[in-house]
């Protein structure tokens, strides 16, 4: 008689634990019992955008496997899924998993042991990263990187263009525009670690292939690759491996920012807005797509997440950004800052430069949480700001 | 406790006294000229070079500020300090001491202050940035980081009777030399992100400073300083 191990989340939408019971165990011998139905092992959340999911057997088909139209999650839209191993998938979101519990669903694919899926299950979204800071880059030289998937079987290769002279006002965007040349291939990320305030790419293949890069394939992707944390090409990594070194001029907070002040977006028109985590609220009533230079006053808060150890660890991530925006092969100013509030789905984009030529950053601590809470007072001046 | 040295530089008119160890005969001692940075680094110094030219057993400790000066063999030692300034940086007096196994300075060396009372220390660190913007090449306006130097912030509180030695340490930073802030001083490591409460090489932001008295009780002294992390 065949057993279920039934984990914590999963069930059959179909009916009671009973459902699951080998039917030729209550009825005639001469019956065969129908094939046991996959069932979700595990859900979990690998970043606020990725979800790794198991099944408790092995599937047969990849195309149905890393079909999204199989999957659901809550109201998120899912982007891609993409396949780890024949009973592994990762499903990447559009936009960050907001905090709560949210249903998974997954039908229309066959197991190994014949059972057609029709699983669901939860996955509880944890805190979520709310802000985080990027430089932007400056590509001064032509290039072309090369992934090639598979490249010990049966290699694709995928190229992505650079020109000189392009300029990616954040890490993001120019992650964004890998992933256009990548198609459905592979999926890149970056993970944040708000444990280390930094962020490290992630590639899945669409299939769970290896996969190799050349940064250099054409011209001179060294700059490209330095931002990226890597120091030389990529040789057969196995997919959905996170990368050892963190990308350059990336700060991600665990508290993120707590207040923002547009000082000067109109005459006579000051704006206050709060970006807790929970919700933003706006004083004053400035026009929001109101364009233009806008002078801004943003606190950041930043800490160790519960837990962790006291460490000065928001300081040396903050002190290495600060360092990288210049000194990596980047475009110095100006540079990003993504803010997420809980209540939206997607982050608002604040493109900035210092408002000073000369100034102080100085990180106070935050009475009654001595060594745990900083903030820190950021002047700065807004060409995008949502 | 936090503890503040102020730098010296040995030069022509601070870098040598004379030894006569168990009546071997007077040797000067040459000291290397440049910038010492705490009393440790000087004394450090002064131990390599008493060892190579005086006895191996030659030791220069100091406790709080306090310097010492020993030897093993408990033979009669007569230092002459052919430096007065040099003897008063190292807190000794008189013209010469001896002495059978060790000498201790009368005094808390000249560039040394001990906090006997805690300094307020709002923020572990930041940072002081100097940037130039630019119209670079016929590209779009770049800017350039033209310095970054970490920040240390503190207000020292200062004993009414501790206020001389402290203004001696403070005139030595407000002369440009570059000193050493111990931010604990139990840790004798180097300060490092994994370790913010250790020694760190700094000068003092501002050109002047302003004692203010606490309170009412007009026997203890605030003063709010800035240093910045010295540079290579």
């Amino acid at each position: 008689m065949a057993t279920f191990a039934f984990t914590s989340g999963a069930t059959s939408p179909t009916g009671s634990a009973f459902a699951y019971l080998p039917m030729g165990a209550y009825s005639s011998p001469s019956v065969d019992p129908p094939p046991p139905e996959p069932l979700i092992d595990s859900v979990t959340a690998l970043s606020p955008t990725t979800l790794e999911l198991t099944w408790d057997t092995p599937m047969t088909d990849d195309a149905d496997l890393i079909d999204a139209g199989n999957y659901s999650v809550g109201n998120a839209d899912i982007a891609r899924v993409t396949r780890v191993d024949e009973d592994t998938v990762h499903l990447h979101l559009d936009d960050p998993l907001s905090p709560g519990v949210h249903a998974v669903t997954a039908a229309g694919m066959t197991s190994t042991a014949g059972g057609t899926a029709l699983a669901a299950s939860t996955v509880t979204a944890a805190r979520r990263i709310r802000t985080w800071l990027q430089g932007s880059h400056y590509q001064a030289t032509a290039a072309t990187v090369r992934l090639t998937v598979d490249p010990s079987g049966t290699p694709a290769t995928y190229d992505w263009s650079v020109a000189a002279g392009t300029v990616y006002k954040s890490l993001d965007l120019l992650v964004v525009s890998w992933q256009a040349a990548l198609g459905t291939a592979a999926w890149v990320e970056l993970v944040p670690d708000t444990t280390t305030h930094r962020a490290h790419v992630r590639i899945n293949t669409a299939g769970g292939e290896t996969y190799s890069i050349a940064w250099s394939h054409s011209g001179d992707g060294t700059a490209i690759r330095d931002r990226l944390g890597e120091t030389g090409n990529v040789s057969g990594r196995a997919t959905a491996t996170v990368w050892t070194n963190p990308v350059q001029a990336g700060w991600y907070g665990w508290h993120g920012a707590t207040r923002l002040r547009r000082k000067t977006t109109r005459p006579l028109a000051t704006r206050r807005e709060m970006l807790s985590g929970t919700h933003s609220e706006t004083q004053h009533g400035a026009i929001p797509s109101e364009l233009g230079l806008v002078q801004l006053a943003m606190t950041l808060r930043w800490g160790p997440p519960p837990g962790v150890a006291v460490t000065l660890g928001g300081h040396e991530a903050f002190d290495a950004f600060i360092d990288e925006l210049w000194d990596a092969t980047g475009g110095g100013e100006p540079w990003t800052i993504y803010h997420l509030p809980d209540d939206e789905p997607a982050p608002e984009r604040y493109e900035v430069s210092f408002s000073d030529s000369e100034f102080t950053l100085m990180p106070r601590r935050v009475g009654g949480r001595p060594e745990q809470l900083y903030e820190l007072e950021l002047d700065l001046i807004a060409d995008v700001a949502p | 406790m936090m503890r503040l040295d102020a730098g010296v530089r040995i030069d022509p008119s601070n870098d040598r006294l004379t030894v006569n160890y168990n009546a071997a005969g007077a040797t000067v001692v040459t000291l290397t000229h440049g910038l010492y940075r705490s009393l440790s680094e000087l004394l450090a110094h002064l131990q390599v070079r008493l060892r190579a030219v005086i006895h191996s057993s030659m030791t220069c400790t100091e406790s709080a500020g306090t310097v010492t000066i020993s030897w093993t063999g408990g033979v009669s030692t007569t230092i002459t300090w052919t430096h007065p300034a040099l003897r008063t940086w190292l807190g000794f007096g008189g013209t010469s001491v001896t002495a059978t196994t060790s000498t201790t300075a009368s005094n808390v060396a000249e560039g040394v202050f001990v906090a006997t009372l805690p300094w307020e220390d709002p923020s572990p660190v930041g940072w002081q940035l100097a940037l130039l913007r630019a119209r670079h090449a016929h590209g779009a306006p770049r800017s350039f980081r033209r310095c970054k130097r970490r920040r240390f912030e503190v207000t020292a509180r200062v004993r009414d009777s501790e206020t001389l030695q402290f203004r001696g340490v403070l005139r030595q930073f407000l002369r440009g030399y570059p000193g050493t802030l111990y931010r604990d001083t139990t840790v004798s490591a180097a300060w490092a992100w994994d370790e913010p409460w250790g020694a760190v090489t700094v000068q003092l932001e501002q050109d002047e400073y302003s004692d203010d008295w606490q309170d009412a009780r007009r026997d203890v002294l605030i003063v709010p300083l800035t240093f910045l992390e010295e540079t290579a």
